[in-house]
């Protein structure tokens, strides 16, 4: 046991324990956009920082509480001046990227300063013109959704470790954006719609009708449940899931519901084996063809 | 560059060509994943840029995901996602071009191609590209095409300039003489190396007379491998008995690379400069046969004016203490041979032979050697915790990449003197037990690479790396990695991304790279010069070195003097020599009278200091309580034309551009502040204006993830601390004092006026007249506010006004 002193108090924390978890354990409201229980942390975004001193009159460091680990006799404060400024400022500037987003809205409310208010006009990213003078359309683009994307990179990072890594953050600065390679629809895609599940902004559009999957600019065909009919999977994911685990396609393909009656529970555990714990949760099969 | 050159004939041919071509790099470079980078690079100088499809068979053939492959493609600015025209021109915007008028050289460029920046002339002849720095900065403004170097390139000569290249004029392209193989001792023990050094000694003892020319990457640029090649040809022709005991050598960059190109005569140290090809056949009769001086050829002292014999005794030399350039300009860097005669490798041989590693690094604690790449972080401690980390094999790298515009030391030092920097990668390896070493040099500088390409071959031909060195137990060997083009991947954990073939983004410290560094092995990062001491360190002791320097900042520093002074270039001066001795001494001042308002010191991130604190000792406590920083080394040079807001806008858009992309306060808060800045700039901020401005940047250095962003609001904080009343000038008066800001600024010819006409000359679009004799006027409505009048102008006969100011009296002239 670790122990530290947040906002104060003296509190206790195990090995390794990250400060957000700490913080949330004990009742403190952080906020956080590009944490995902799925994967790995990467302190992209910045809103989760906190402050931080290794000795009481020591100077202070804003740290993301996503990454920055429990230290003996660490000094932690989430709410200063530093600390307010920095949440502020970053929901501000990701609004301009998704003023329609009612995750982002919400955050502004909940940081206050002037960030509730949209300052400027929303940033277009930038086109990347690839092979083409001009006028290149980005066809991943096509399947966006209406919601800008923040470039929390949890998509990709959802994709890589579910091993399918179709999709990348392309371009550097604030011209990067998340696509499949060169623009194009991703030929690695699977339409497994993790991705789509997991942003916080509604950015990747996932359109389903007619037995036909559309994202990132690909369709897809969906298999039906073999017990009550319902579109489950599409046939590319079913495919390679059944090569690579050893189940048989029909045993795959088998909704929730009619699964959960036949007993079979390996299905709706399908990418965690490759990710750390929590995948299983926005899973594959949670919200698809309702 | 092989080109998009030859027409196709269909798209299948196209596509099985490149194929072929690209399956040719993959079979070169092995299937590696960790050759993604390399491959990228061959498959981009190949093509001239990267068709998808080509990623789509890099990704194939390395094992890779195509997404991965884009995402690297697209993160480096060396490679073209687009076609690119059979000749490839690039202008540099860097900091010391930029202060210089790189920005009317661009625009001009745009003007006289019709194209945009990043863009390819229809016929599919030239793509013109901006850069951030050629390492050519004492040249500025530059242009490059292929190895044709212009430097102090004027917007009028643009045109022209970009006509000699269409026509093909490519006599800068010459290789580097051709590769010869010289015999090299196999050195198996310390004996070995002192024998060999014995002998050549004797041998370098033979010539009377010698001519140094240097063929740096300044010199070459003016043009002196042609003088080099046209003495050789003078002595060769001369009398049989002169002959002997005359030569020539090219060396490196002595860092007086304005004046290049330069011939240094030894033993007398006659240092010649601006010499060009017809002065060769005097230089051999009178000064290499005779020993005699040619007085025009001879470097005036920039104050006085008098002509100086011995370049020791130039001003821009004299105030200088070089430790770590010892070697530069005086030894040929293509050879090892010349490098152990004049001392290499001693001191590794001595550490191998009589210290133990825990020894070396006490030693270079003791020295209180500090790390030269920017932090300052002292290297003893470095290598110690790098030492004492778990894991089995450690690492050594080598941090070429200087990124910052307008520093170009690491260049010229890896150019001048490659084995002395490799010597100190060989001692730090055995201080903390590594086995591999890597060498990260940016792309930029392809003579860099190539010297350091040359002494790491050379040195393993000698058994200076490889097993068993020099008899030891000590195996290492280094491996050599050319960077992409971005400025973030000088961060050092970015840069081990890059290594590895990843995007450069920086990942969160700690763990520190020492703990877990490349390919998670504990792995010390150092820069260029920061090894180039350690040689020198333990050739001299570690209390001699101490010796030098102030009480927290011990040594020399290299400087990379630049912008509005006499003499720029790159100086080596003891820690603690004060800033103003270095631009005023050194630098020889402020040209063509103006008045010296700021230095920038720092790179990028660095900060501006006014006047008034330029008494300050450079120091990396001193400067950093300014609101500067240390950095690599970067001083520039601003006079009373410069306008600070423009140069903290130019700043940040050059930041932002370099932002990885991976954090919001960097990403996009340096936008909004650009966007603030440039509002600045245009007179449309309101008073609440420059809060916001500081606001932003405070989240932005406080908020970020690597020390890009943390730093990158240092030029906006820092002119805001000194200069905020020229910001208040351009939100309260609509003025630009410096006459810089092009929506503000107005010119008006005022009653100093002589007609002297060198303004009407001047003017690029024809908006001043007169009779000369008799006052000049200048007709607004033509005027494009370049400021060229302003600068021509001797007698002060131009106001730099404010809109306003301009109305007023016109309206006091009618009246
Ligand atoms: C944005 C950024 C750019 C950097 N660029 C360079 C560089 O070009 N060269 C360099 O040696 N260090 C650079 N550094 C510093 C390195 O991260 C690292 O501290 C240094 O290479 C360590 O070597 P030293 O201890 O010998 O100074 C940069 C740091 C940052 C944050
Ligand atoms: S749908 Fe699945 S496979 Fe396709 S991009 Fe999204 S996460 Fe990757
Ligand atoms: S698309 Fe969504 S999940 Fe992906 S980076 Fe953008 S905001 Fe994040
Ligand atoms: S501070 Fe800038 S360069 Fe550094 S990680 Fe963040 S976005 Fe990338
Ligand atoms: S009159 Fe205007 S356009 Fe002509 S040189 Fe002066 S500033 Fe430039
Ligand atoms: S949640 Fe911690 S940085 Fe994004
Ligand atoms: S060469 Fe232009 S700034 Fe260095
Ligand atoms: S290149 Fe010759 S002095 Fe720098």
């Amino acid at each position: 046991m670790i122990e530290l002193r947040l906002d104060g108090e003296l509190v206790l924390a195990s090995e390794g324990e990250r400060l957000l978890d700490v913080a949330r354990r004990v009742g403190r409201r952080i906020p956080t956009l590009c944490d995902h229980p799925a994967v790995e942390p990467e302190g992209a975004c910045r809103l989760c920082v906190v402050e931080v001193r290794d000795r009481a009159e020591g100077p202070g460091r804003v740290v993301p509480s996503c990454l920055e680990r429990v230290q003996p006799g660490l000094d932690v404060r989430t709410v200063t001046q530093e600390v307010k400024l920095v949440r502020q400022t970053v929901v501000r500037l990701l609004l301009r990227r998704a003023p329609e987003s009612a995750a982002l809205r919400s955050l502004a409310e909940e940081v206050g300063g002037k960030s509730s208010e949209a300052v400027r006009e929303p940033t277009e990213p930038a086109e990347i013109n690839w092979g083409k003078s001009s006028g290149a359309v980005w066809a991943s683009e096509e399947n966006a959704g209406g919601a800008g994307c923040v470039l929390c990179g949890i998509c990709t990072r959802l994709c890589a470790a579910a091993g399918y890594d179709a999709i990348s953050i392309q371009g550097r600065g604030a011209e990067a954006r998340v696509s499949g390679p060169g623009g194009e629809p991703p030929e690695a895609c699977t339409g497994c719609g993790v991705c789509a599940r997991a942003c916080p902004t509604g950015h990747i559009l996932l359109a389903e009708s007619g037995g036909v999957r559309r994202i990132w600019g690909r369709r897809f065909e969906m298999i039906r449940c073999g017990g009550c009919g319902e579109a489950t999977l599409p046939r590319e994911l079913a495919e390679l899931e059944s090569r690579r685990l050893g189940v048989t396609l029909v045993e795959l393909t088998h909704c929730p519901t009619c699964k959960r009656r036949s007993s079979a529970e390996k299905f709706g555990e399908l990418p965690a084996r490759r990710t750390r714990e929590g995948l299983s949760e926005s899973g594959p099969m949670k919200g698809v063809a309702r | 560059m092989t080109a998009m050159g030859a027409p196709v004939d269909s798209i299948d041919a196209m596509s099985s060509d490149i194929a072929k071509r690209v399956d040719r790099i993959l079979q070169k470079r092995g299937a590696q994943s960790g050759q993604l980078i390399h491959v990228l690079q061959d498959v981009n100088d190949e093509l001239g840029w990267l068709p998808l499809e080509s990623l789509r068979l890099v990704a194939d053939g390395l094992g890779v995901p195509l997404s991965r492959v884009a995402s690297v493609s697209t993160f480096y600015k060396a490679f073209s996602t687009r076609p690119r025209g059979r000749r490839i021109v690039r202008v540099c915007m860097g900091t010391a071009c930029y202060v210089r008028g790189a920005r009317e050289v661009t625009e001009e460029a745009t003007r006289e191609l019709g194209i945009q920046s990043g863009e390819t002339t229809a016929d599919g002849e030239m793509t013109l590209e901006t850069v951030n720095c050629l390492g050519a900065c004492a040249l500025g403004p530059v242009m490059v095409s292929g190895s044709v170097v212009i430097g102090h390139l004027e917007a009028g000569a643009v045109g022209k300039a970009l006509e000699e290249l269409k026509r093909g004029n490519q006599e800068g392209a010459r290789a580097l003489g051709g590769e010869c193989v010289e015999q090299l001792p196999e050195l198996k023990s310390p004996e070995d190396l002192q024998s060999w050094r014995n002998q050549t000694r004797g041998r370098a003892s033979g010539p009377v007379r010698q001519a140094l020319v240097c063929a740096g990457t300044g010199c070459r640029a003016a043009g002196a491998v042609k003088v080099s090649e046209a003495l050789a040809r003078w002595i060769e022709a001369s009398g049989s008995e002169s002959r002997i005991g005359l030569e020539v050598k090219e060396t490196g960059c002595h860092g007086f690379c304005e004046k290049g190109p330069l011939v240094v005569v030894r033993p007398e140290e006659t240092l010649y400069v601006g010499v060009k090809e017809s002065d060769a056949s005097e230089i051999v009769e009178r000064t290499l046969a005779r020993g005699e001086p040619i007085s025009r050829l001879l470097c005036a002292d920039a104050s006085s004016r008098r002509r100086v014999l011995r370049w020791p005794e130039l001003p821009f030399y004299a105030e200088q203490r070089r430790v770590v350039l010892r070697n530069a300009g005086r030894i040929d860097p293509a050879s090892l041979t010349d490098y152990v005669a004049s001392g290499g490798y001693d001191a590794l041989s001595r550490v191998l032979r009589t210290m133990s590693p825990e020894g070396v690094i006490e030693e270079i604690a003791r020295s209180g050697l500090r790390g030269r790449g920017g932090a300052g972080y002292p290297t003893g401690l470095k290598w110690k915790r790098c030492a004492e980390a778990v894991g089995g094999n450690r690492v050594i790298v080598c941090n070429g990449d200087e990124g910052d515009p307008g520093a170009y030391m690491d260049r010229s030092l890896i150019e001048a003197d490659p084995h002395s920097v490799l010597e100190g990668m060989i001692i730090g390896a055995y201080a903390i037990g590594a086995t591999t070493g890597h060498i990260y040099i940016r792309h930029e500088y392809p003579l860099a690479l190539e010297q350091m390409g040359r002494a790491v071959s050379e040195a393993r031909r000698a058994g200076l790396l490889g097993r068993a060195i020099l008899g030891s137990r000590m195996d290492f060997d280094v491996s050599m990695t050319r960077g992409g083009g971005a400025f973030v991947c000088g961060e050092e954990t970015a840069l081990l991304a890059s290594i590895e073939g990843k995007p450069g983004r920086p990942r969160p410290r700690p763990p520190y790279p020492t703990e877990r560094g490349l390919f998670d092995l504990p792995t010390v990062i150092n820069n260029v010069e920061t090894l180039a001491s350690v040689t020198r360190i333990l050739e001299m002791g570690a209390a001699a070195y101490a010796a030098i320097g102030t009480e927290r900042s011990k040594g020399t520093k290299i400087f990379s003097l630049v912008g509005k002074a006499r003499n720029t270039g790159l100086v080596e001066v003891p820690m603690g020599t004060s800033i103003r001795d270095l631009v005023e001494k050194v630098g020889g001042g402020v040209p063509r009278g103006r008045k010296l308002k700021a230095v920038q010191i720092g790179g990028p991130s660095g900060g501006c200091l006014p006047e008034s604190e330029l008494d300050r000792p450079v120091d990396y406590e001193a400067l950093g309580e300014a609101g500067a920083i240390m950095g690599s080394g970067g001083i520039i040079v601003m006079d009373d034309r410069t306008c600070m807001v423009d140069v903290a806008r130019y700043f940040t858009d050059f930041l932002e551009k370099e932002s990885c992309g991976k954090c919001t306060p960097c990403r996009d808060g340096l936008r909004e502040l650009r966007e603030n800045l440039e509002t600045v700039t245009l007179g449309r901020a309101t008073a609440g204006g420059l809060d916001e401005i500081e606001e932003m940047a405070r989240a932005i250095g406080l908020g970020s993830l690597c020390g890009l962003g943390r730093t990158a609001v240092n030029p906006v904080l820092s002119t805001l601390r000194h200069f905020r009343a020229e910001y208040l000038s351009h939100v309260e008066d609509g003025k630009c004092p410096a006459g810089v800001c092009r929506e503000l600024a107005r010119f008006r010819v005022n009653e100093r006026c002589n007609g002297c006409g060198l303004c009407r000359e001047a003017c690029p679009v024809n908006a001043i007249s007169g009779e000369t004799r008799s006052p000049h006027a200048i007709a607004q409505e033509s005027c494009v506010r370049c400021g060229a009048c302003l600068d021509v102008c001797h007698r002060g006969g131009i106001d730099i006004l404010s809109r306003r100011e301009l109305e007023e009296a016109a309206m006091e002239v009618a009246s």
